[in-house]
C-alpha cells in the first residue's frame, strides 16, 4: 500500500508539473500571436475584388512609428524557350514575359486560388510614399491611388526604424532603415461592368397601377 | 451794343449750354453700361442686397457625385447646379403621369451609392409645399404626402424619378413622371466632377459608420488675418443704424452708456432696445409685436433679409467676407412658427468658425423681427496655392482619446489601456455628425482648420496642420 501511495504521489507529481510545462507553453505561444502590429492595413480589404480605376490606400497605425507604403502591380510571368542564332549556331534560351494579369473572370472571393502568385513578379507601381504618426497617438496613413488599369495589385507597409552606425573607414555616422515589419495586402482591380442597377423593379410596377387609376380618375373629370 | 442782340446772344448761349447738358447726360448714362444713377448721388442710399430674394439663400449645403465607379465627391453649390435640379422638379410636376410615392431607406441609398448620382443636402428642412410654390412646381397626385425634405436626389437607376429625403422623420419620397432620359443626362453633365473624394468610414478607419469623410481635400492652409468690425461713437454709421431701427420714434428713445462702452438705446420701457457693445457686436429685441402671423420659411426669411438690409449687413466694409444662409432652427407649428436664421460669414467659400457665432442672427416671429445679433469680422481672401490635405481621419484620431475619457468618466466606464485607443475612435465617430473645413478664429488669426461637429452640438477643431485648438 505505501508502495502503491509514493508511485501516485511520484505519478501525480510528473503530471503537475508537465502540466505546468503545457501551460507555460501555452501562454507563451499566445502572447507572441496576440502581439500587436504596429501597422494595419484598413483599405484595401486583403483579397477585395474592386471595380474601379482608382482604390484607396488607409494604413492605421497603433502607435508612433514610421511606415514605407509601396504599392506593386503584380505581373504574371511568362517563360518561353525560344531558338536563337549565336554566331551562326542555334542556341535555346528561356524568353521571360511579365504580362498584367487578365482578372475579367476573377469572380470568387478567394480568386488567389486561381492564380500562380508564387511564379508572379512584382513591380512598383507608386513611388513609396513614407509616413510618420503623430507623437503617443494613434496615426492613419490615407492615400487615393488613381489612373489604375485591370489586373493584380500589391499593397506593402514597412514599419522602418532608424538605425545608426558608425562607418568604420571614415568614422561618420551612417543612418539606414531596418524594417521591423511588413504586411500586405493584395487586391484584384478589375473593369467596370456596365450593368444598370435595378433599384425601383417592384416599386414601378406599383406604381404603373396606380399611374393608370389615377389617369382614368382624371379622365373622369376632365 | 444794342441790349436786344445781347439778350440775344445770352438766349443762344442757354440754348447752346442746355443742349451741351443733354448730351452730355446721354453720354454718360446711355454709352457707359455700368454708370447707375444711384451711384451719381451724393449721398449713398442703403439699397445693396435688396435684390436678394429668399430663394437665393436657400441653397444646399453639399452636394454629392457619385460616379458610375460608385466613387463619391462632395462640393459647394457654385454654379447653377442648384436651379437646373429645381427646373428638373417643375417639368416632372407638368407631366400628366406625375405622381409620388413613400420608398423605403435602403433603395434611397442604393440609387445613390450604387449608381450615378447626384444628392443635393441642405443643414435644414425644407417646408415642400413652400417649396413648390416658390419654384411653380405643380403639386399634382401624392404631392401632398411629402411635408418637410432635407435632401433631393436623382439617379442613372431611377431617370424617370426625383428622390426626397426627410431625415428628421427617416421618410424617403419618389416622384415619377414619363418623361425625357436626356433630363437626367443634362443636369449630371453640369455636375462638377471637381471636389473633395469622400469615403466611408469604414474604408479610411475601419469602423462601422454611415458616415462619408473627405480623403484628399484641396484646401487653402495659410492663416488670414482678422479683426472685429467696430463702431465709432458719433460716426455716421453709429447713428445712422440707430435711426433705421427706430424710424420716427427715434426722438423718444433713451441713451444709456455703461462702464464697458456698450451703448444701450430704449424705446419706451424696453419695448425696443438696441445695444452696441464696445467690440462692435450688436444686439437688437422687440418685445412689443403687433399682431400678425408667420409667413412660413422663405416668407420670414425675405423679412429677415430686408432687416438685415436696413444694416446694410451684405456688405461689410473694407472686408471680402461673404454672408450665408448656415442654418435655420423653428419652434412652434403653422401660423405660430417662430424661425431663427443663422446668417453665417465666409470667407472664400469657407464658413468663419469659432466659439462665437460670426455673422448676423435674426429671429422673425409672428411675421416681424423679435431679435438680431450682428458680430461681424473684418478679412480679406488669401490667394495662396491650394494644398492637399489628407489628415481628416488623423483629426479624428487626434481628438478621440479626450472625446472617449469624458465619456468613460461621466459613465464610470474602467477601460484597459489596450482597448482605449481602439475603442475611443470608435466610440467617436459614432458621436459624429458632420467634418467640414473651416476658417477658425483665433485672436486676431483665421486658421484653416477641420471643424467637427458632434451630436451633443459640442464642436472640436483640428488645425490643417494638426494644431489642436
Amino acid at each position: 500500500m505505501k508502495e502503491f501511495k509514493r508511485v501516485l504521489a511520484f505519478v501525480l507529481t510528473l503530471v503537475f508539473i508537465m502540466s505546468c510545462f503545457a501551460f507555460a507553453d501555452v501562454t507563451t505561444t499566445k502572447a507572441i500571436d496576440t502581439k500587436e502590429k504596429v501597422a494595419s492595413i484598413v483599405s484595401p480589404e486583403a483579397n477585395s475584388i474592386v471595380s474601379s480605376d482608382s482604390f484607396l490606400v488607409s494604413v492605421k497605425l497603433n502607435k508612433e512609428a514610421t511606415i514605407k507604403v509601396s504599392v506593386y502591380e503584380v505581373k504574371a510571368v511568362e517563360k518561353k524557350l525560344v531558338i536563337q542564332q549565336v554566331s551562326g549556331s542555334a542556341v535555346t534560351k528561356e524568353a521571360i514575359k511579365y504580362y498584367s494579369f487578365d482578372t475579367s473572370t476573377f469572380e470568387a472571393i478567394d480568386f488567389t486560388s486561381n492564380v500562380a502568385l508564387d511564379t508572379a513578379k512584382d513591380f512598383l507601381y507608386t513611388t513609396p510614399a513614407t509616413y510618420t504618426s503623430p507623437k503617443d497617438a494613434m496615426g492613419f496613413y490615407t492615400n487615393k491611388v488613381e489612373n489604375v488599369t485591370p489586373g493584380m495589385y500589391k499593397v506593402t507597409v514597412e514599419v522602418v526604424e532608424e538605425v545608426k552606425t558608425k562607418d568604420e573607414k571614415t568614422g561618420k555616422e551612417i543612418k539606414t532603415e531596418k524594417v521591423i515589419e511588413k504586411t500586405s495586402s493584395l487586391i484584384c482591380v478589375k473593369e467596370k461592368l456596365e450593368k444598370e442597377v435595378e433599384v425601383f423593379s417592384q416599386a414601378k410596377e406599383k406604381t404603373t397601377a396606380l399611374t393608370v387609376i389615377s389617369n382614368f380618375l382624371k379622365s373622369l373629370f376632365k | 451794343m444794342n441790349s436786344k442782340i445781347i439778350e440775344r446772344i445770352k438766349s443762344i448761349i442757354l440754348v447752346v449750354l442746355l443742349l451741351l447738358t443733354i448730351l452730355l447726360l446721354y453720354l454718360v448714362l446711355m454709352q457707359n453700361e455700368n454708370v447707375e444713377i444711384s451711384n451719381l448721388l451724393p449721398f449713398k442710399t442703403v439699397t445693396e442686397g435688396a435684390s436678394i430674394q429668399a430663394a437665393d439663400l436657400v441653397r444646399p449645403k453639399e452636394i454629392i457625385y457619385t460616379n458610375e465607379n460608385g466613387e463619391m465627391t462632395s462640393t459647394y453649390d457654385k454654379t447653377t447646379l442648384y436651379q437646373s435640379i429645381c427646373k428638373y422638379i417643375n417639368e416632372f410636376s407638368h407631366q400628366e403621369t406625375s405622381m409620388v410615392t413613400e420608398i423605403e431607406a435602403e433603395q434611397y441609398e442604393a440609387a445613390t451609392t450604387k449608381s450615378k448620382s447626384l444628392q443635393f443636402n441642405f443643414a435644414y428642412e425644407i417646408p415642400f409645399k413652400e417649396f413648390c410654390q416658390v419654384y411653380g412646381i405643380n403639386r399634382t397626385t401624392g404631392y401632398s404626402s411629402i411635408k418637410e425634405f432635407d435632401s433631393i436626389a436623382i439617379s442613372e437607376s431611377a431617370k424617370d424619378s426625383v428622390l426626397f429625403k426627410n431625415s428628421k422623420e427617416n421618410k424617403y419620397y419618389r416622384i415619377i413622371s414619363e418623361t425625357d432620359d436626356n433630363l437626367f443626362e443634362d443636369v449630371v453633365a453640369n455636375a462638377i466632377i471637381e471636389g473633395d473624394s469622400i469615403y466611408p468610414v469604414a474604408q479610411v478607419l475601419g469602423i462601422k459608420s454611415n458616415m462619408y469623410i473627405p480623403v484628399q481635400a484641396k484646401r487653402n492652409t495659410e492663416e488670414v488675418y482678422c479683426m472685429y468690425e467696430t463702431y465709432i461713437e458719433g460716426s455716421f454709421a453709429f447713428e445712422d443704424i440707430a435711426e433705421s431701427v427706430f424710424g420716427e420714434t427715434i426722438s423718444f428713445v433713451r441713451k444709456i452708456k455703461d462702464s464697458f462702452g456698450t451703448v444701450t438705446y430704449m424705446y419706451g420701457y424696453g419695448d425696443k432696445t438696441l445695444s452696441i457693445a464696445a467690440d462692435g457686436k450688436i444686439e437688437y429685441k422687440n418685445t412689443s409685436l403687433q399682431i400678425g402671423e408667420s409667413a412660413g420659411l422663405y416668407g420670414d426669411l425675405q423679412t429677415a433679409i430686408e432687416f438685415i438690409n436696413l444694416w446694410d449687413g451684405w456688405s461689410t466694409q473694407n472686408s471680402e467676407t461673404e454672408l450665408k444662409l448656415e442654418s435655420i432652427e423653428v419652434s412652434g407649428a403653422d401660423k405660430n412658427t417662430i424661425y431663427s436664421f443663422y446668417f453665417n460669414q465666409s470667407l472664400s467659400d469657407e464658413k468663419i468658425s469659432g466659439e462665437d457665432i460670426f455673422g448676423m442672427t435674426v429671429v422673425v416671429e409672428k411675421g416681424q423681427v423679435s431679435a438680431m445679433t450682428r458680430n461681424n469680422i473684418i478679412a480679406i481672401k488669401s490667394y495662396a496655392e491650394r494644398e492637399n490635405c489628407t489628415e481628416v481621419a488623423n483629426a479624428i484620431a487626434q481628438i478621440a482619446p479626450e472625446k472617449y475619457e469624458e465619456y468613460c468618466n461621466e459613465n464610470n466606464i474602467n477601460v484597459s489601456q489596450k482597448t482605449k485607443e481602439q475603442d475611443a475612435i470608435a466610440y467617436t465617430v459614432n458621436e459624429i455628425v458632420d467634418i467640414q473645413s473651416v476658417y477658425k478664429m483665433e485672436g486676431h488669426f483665421l486658421i484653416p482648420s477641420w471643424e467637427i461637429l458632434f451630436k451633443d452640438g459640442s464642436k472640436e477643431w483640428i488645425g490643417l496642420k494638426q494644431k489642436q485648438f
